[in-house]
């Protein structure tokens, strides 16, 4: 694309969705690189986040050229190449469906899943999953709503633009007569979704403006001629959205006499105990480290991510998705990999002594940095579980099972995880890993195989507050140590 | 070991948050003729100001920060018994919290280790202080710095509103006022009158240790 003298470069590559800038334009992630056809003046921030090759080649952060002195020819680097994976394609009980076509959405901070499944016979006819265009609006969700409270609907015309292509590529497709939509995500992305008010989302007592479900109508709201509705899945609170919520439908939480805790491992954790019948939740600011994000060699789970380490003979080996040339390391592997450094040059304070490199062409290495990054997530979600145990009055011990859900979930190695401390000791002979629960709860929703929680049920979960508790952050420095510590 | 092998190695297991051994290198250090104020500051204290130098120098990180202060606070249950009565140093009192409609503690809480390892009394008000809890504890704790934290530029407003209800209660000539957070910059800060911003919790520590001490 071409971007004009005088304009924000920053402004004009983001305005067309196709940016990464997970500091929102401040500097700070070096992540909205592009590349120009000529030479800008360097600033002070692109010396440091830039690599000399990259500024040989013209390459610069776009958020450092807000008026430009010259035309340029911009192209964009970093751009991420996600495939779907994660997701068992197969076969999905759809006695109760009427429609041609069920569309199940997973709308989540980082990344977008959709599945696509035949209303007649049930078979899984299509999975998707793509970067969340919002992205370009920060990372966190916390820097979404910031931009929508300036007045600023971007991310609500951004999100409907792109789930409207993909729909209108379906139909064109499969020309289906009538169709189910259902959409799960956290509470912003639904809020953002609806273009709901989120205001009160970050105002004590921070409660969603929306609570219930919303059926919109996909000729009214997409302006796609199909008959069918699409179903906007309610929230359980400001930080607990339906994707949980349909995680706990699908496991069945809200009937079961055994002790559970259940874990849905995204750029917010989600954490969720029943015990004795009573249910409480919690969820915790972990950050995107689990999904390879914010990391020098971060990326998510696609062709050529590390997904294990592995010690042999001494040396650190590694096995890539689909065994794709390697391009950088997810989240499965950052567990592994930290687990395997244990051994070696990390301390359990975290701390080493330099960068290790794992493998060259591209230089793939984790940082002094990277590792503190995953000590908060790490950290973060480790201390939520232990508030929950801790307010039902329980132990480790009890639990009659540990629930692992996430976009990766399904591809933890145990053991690793337990060595780092993020899953208690305790929990080695009953925990499992579930996949992308959100999705699989939406589709069991959207097929009604599931019910969709009633309000009572839902008002039935005890939220916990974690940032105004003295315990947790107790907890929180505690478990910042590579420790098995237990409750 | 000589005594300043003894307290270099203290520092050693303060900043890497080895807390058991801690508890037994404070007590074997005071058998060796250590005084506790001698361990307190040449060994935990300085254990926290090394990692809070390296913070704002962008080399060291939250997590460490956290973990020394954890660590720093259990060796310091093992001396405050043998710590005599106004031994420690006091700079004065502050006075710290979370505006109105913010429940993020984070930063306050690291703004409070930082000062407390300087020698400053921190009284913590929490998180969601309203104006007026602020100001009755300015009546009651007499502070010689209040310092106040917002995250969110939906809560930062109530920085004004602080400032105005200390000057209707005659409260503000002698008190030294600080504001932070990641939306607060030094030109907001003299927007709302504060006397003090800075951009993190260690250039604040300075700060105030080269004002106070």
């Amino acid at each position: 694309m071409k971007v004009k003298k005088g304009l924000n470069l920053f402004e004009e590559v983001r305005s067309q969705g196709a940016l990464s800038a997970l500091c929102n334009g401040r500097g700070m992630c070096g992540k909205c690189k592009v590349k120009l056809d000529k030479e800008l003046p360097l600033t002070e921030t692109e010396v440091k986040l830039l690599s000399t090759l990259q500024i040989k080649e013209n390459i610069r952060l776009a958020c450092q050229h807000p008026v430009l002195e010259d035309d340029v020819n911009v192209s964009l680097v970093d751009k991420e190449n996600i495939i779907v994976l994660g997701l068992d394609k197969g076969h999905v009980d759809v006695k109760k469906s009427i429609v041609d076509l069920l569309l199940a959405i997973d709308l989540g901070t980082t990344t977008v899943v959709m599945v696509l499944i035949d209303g007649k016979s049930g078979e899984v006819l299509l999975e998707h999953k793509f970067t969340n265009p919002q992205r370009t609006y920060g990372a966190d969700v916390l820097s979404r709503i910031e931009v929508t409270l300036s007045n600023n609907n971007v991310c609500h015309r951004l999100i409907k633009n792109e789930i409207k292509k993909n729909v209108e590529d379906i139909v064109a497709r499969f020309q289906p007569k009538s169709m189910s939509i259902g959409i799960t995500g956290n509470t912003t992305m639904n809020h953002l979704w609806l273009n709901a008010n989120v205001r009160p989302l970050v105002q004590i007592p921070y409660r969603p403006s929306v609570i219930k479900k919303v059926t919109q109508s996909i000729k009214a709201e997409l302006g796609i001629d199909v008959e069918g509705t699409i179903s906007v899945y309610p929230p359980i609170a400001a930080y607990l959205g339906s994707d949980i919520l349909a995680g706990m439908s699908l496991i069945n939480l809200f009937e079961t006499r055994d002790n559970i805790l259940f874990i849905d491992l995204g750029t917010n954790g989600e954490i969720v105990l029943v015990s004795d019948g009573k249910l409480y939740a919690t969820s915790t600011a972990a950050g995107p480290a689990f999904e390879g994000v914010n990391m020098s060699s971060g990326c998510g789970a696609i062709n050529g991510a590390i997904d294990h380490f592995f010690v042999n003979e001494e040396k650190i080996n590694f096995t890539t998705i689909n065994e794709g040339s390697p391009v950088g390391i997810c989240g499965s592997g950052y567990i592994d990999l930290i687990s395997c450094l244990l051994k070696g040059p990390l301390e359990s304070s975290g701390y080493m002594m330099e960068e290790v490199i794992l493998h060259e062409h591209p230089r793939i290495s984790i940082t002094q940095k990277d590792i503190r990054e995953f000590q908060l997530a790490k950290a973060a979600i480790r201390s939520g579980m232990d508030m929950c145990l801790i307010r039902a009055g329980i132990s480790y011990d009890r639990l009659d099972s540990l629930i692992i859900a996430g976009g990766f979930g399904k591809h933890i190695n145990l053991e690793a995880a337990i060595n780092i401390g993020l899953i208690p000791q305790q929990c080695s002979e009953n925990t499992t890993f579930i996949g992308n629960s959100s999705l699989a709860g939406c589709v069991s929703w959207l097929s009604e195989e599931k019910k969709v929680p009633t309000q009572w049920n839902i008002e039935s979960i005890k939220v916990i507050e974690l940032a105004s508790s003295a315990k947790w952050l107790e907890l929180f420095s505690e478990h910042m140590l590579f420790e098995g510590g237990n409750v | 070991m000589s005594h300043s092998e003894i307290l270099a190695n203290i520092q050693e297991k303060v900043i890497k948050g080895k807390i058991k051994e801690i508890e037994q290198l404070c007590l074997s250090a005071l058998d060796e003729g250590l005084s506790a104020m001698e361990i307190l500051e040449g060994g935990l204290l300085m254990a926290m100001q090394r990692v809070a130098e390296a913070w704002k120098n962008g080399t060291a990180f939250i997590p460490e920060v956290l973990i020394t202060a954890r660590a720093m606070n259990i060796g310091l249950a093992v001396l405050e018994p043998q710590l005599a009565k106004g031994e420690r140093k006091n700079h004065g009192k502050v006075v710290i919290g979370t505006v109105l409609d913010d429940l993020h503690d984070i930063g306050k809480n690291l703004i409070g280790l930082m000062l407390k390892s300087r020698g400053f009394e921190i009284v913590d008000l929490g998180v969601n202080v309203k104006p007026e809890k602020f100001v009755d504890a300015i009546k009651e704790h007499k502070p010689q710095v209040l310092c106040m934290s917002a995250l969110l530029t939906t809560s930062m407003i109530h920085f004004r509103e602080v400032v105005s209800a200390l000057e209707e209660n005659d409260l503000r000539e002698n008190l030294l006022i600080c504001v932070g957070g990641a939306p607060v910059t030094q030109a907001y800060a003299q927007q709302v009158k504060a006397d003090v911003y800075t951009p993190d919790a260690v250039s604040l520590a300075d700060l105030l240790e080269a004002r106070f001490a």
